[in-house]
């Protein structure tokens, strides 16, 4: 290690702090990049009649989301608009704005079988399969 | 000997999941802002109702908590996971010009309100500069 040192080598200690600041630039921007494309965050469950997707969306109801499903993708779309008196603000961590998020489903659904509610500001959505996709027992013959 | 240790009881002896398992504790994200004469608090509890979510105010620190949202995922098994169900709780020091006595607290889709008074002698007077 001590040979390393070299004084007559131009060691710049800008260059290193530099160095540091990007890849600390890096680490963050890479953090909020995940956090902000994600929205809603959404869980999926499934079971031989279809598809259930759940959605944290506090604060939203029906009429400011829109859904729309076609083959295997289903979007989910909408906005929230501040509606606050604020004069100062101290802490602001929640959501406002238009977002659009797009989820590539397991398996095709029945378009015409969407049926979607809202729960304290959680969007569930059930989706059917078509009858024709959906597995059917075969009996082993003795 | 070591068939001793274990209780012949079967009922007593079977560990119910329910009791043990550790329920995750999410911290709520929240707004909080001045309107003039309010501080107000906006939290997002998804999930939560009215009776789902506790409030307590404890030497000047007031503390959200909710209790896991009961859901009936019966039948449907999980295939892909964003986000975790579990508690909510956060706490917040209120300062001296809050009135501890007048909070008011409403839930409406999932975010919880609260809206924090000033203390009548605390809130700001505008004192007028009379012209000589």
């Amino acid at each position: 290690m001590l040979s390393s040192f070299d004084p007559s080598r131009n060691w710049d200690p800008f260059t290193e702090m530099r160095w540091l600041q990007n890849q600390m630039n890096q680490f963050f921007e890479s953090v909020a990049d995940r956090s902000s494309s994600a929205f809603p965050a959404v869980n999926l469950y499934a079971n031989d009649q279809g598809l259930l997707i759940t959605a944290e969306m506090p604060g939203f109801s029906e009429d400011q989301v829109e859904l729309s499903v076609q083959d295997n993708e289903l979007v989910i779309e909408g906005e929230t608009s501040e509606t606050n008196e604020a004069t100062d603000w101290h802490r602001k961590e929640r959501r406002y704005g238009k977002f659009v998020r797009r989820i590539e489903l397991p398996f095709r659904v029945d378009p015409d079988q969407v049926d979607a509610r809202f729960e304290n500001g959680v969007l569930e959505i059930e989706l059917k399969r078509p009858e024709e996709d959906k597995p059917r027992k075969i009996p082993v013959n003795r | 000997m070591s068939a001793d240790l274990v209780r012949q009881d079967r009922e007593e002896n079977v560990t119910r999941l329910d009791d043990h398992r550790s329920v995750p504790v999410y911290r709520p994200d929240t707004d909080i802002y001045d309107d003039g004469d309010r501080v107000i608090i906006e939290a997002d509890l998804p999930g939560c109702s009215v009776d789902d979510i506790d409030i307590t105010l404890e030497n000047g620190v007031l503390t959200i908590k909710s209790q896991q949202p009961r859901q009936s995922r019966s039948g449907w098994r999980p295939i892909y996971t964003e986000y975790g169900e579990g508690r909510f709780e956060r706490s917040f020091a209120l300062t001296d010009d809050i009135d501890q006595d007048k909070i008011d607290a409403s839930v409406r889709n999932g975010v919880l309100r609260l809206e924090l008074h000033r203390s009548e002698s605390t809130k700001p007077r505008r004192i007028s500069i009379s012209a000589k």
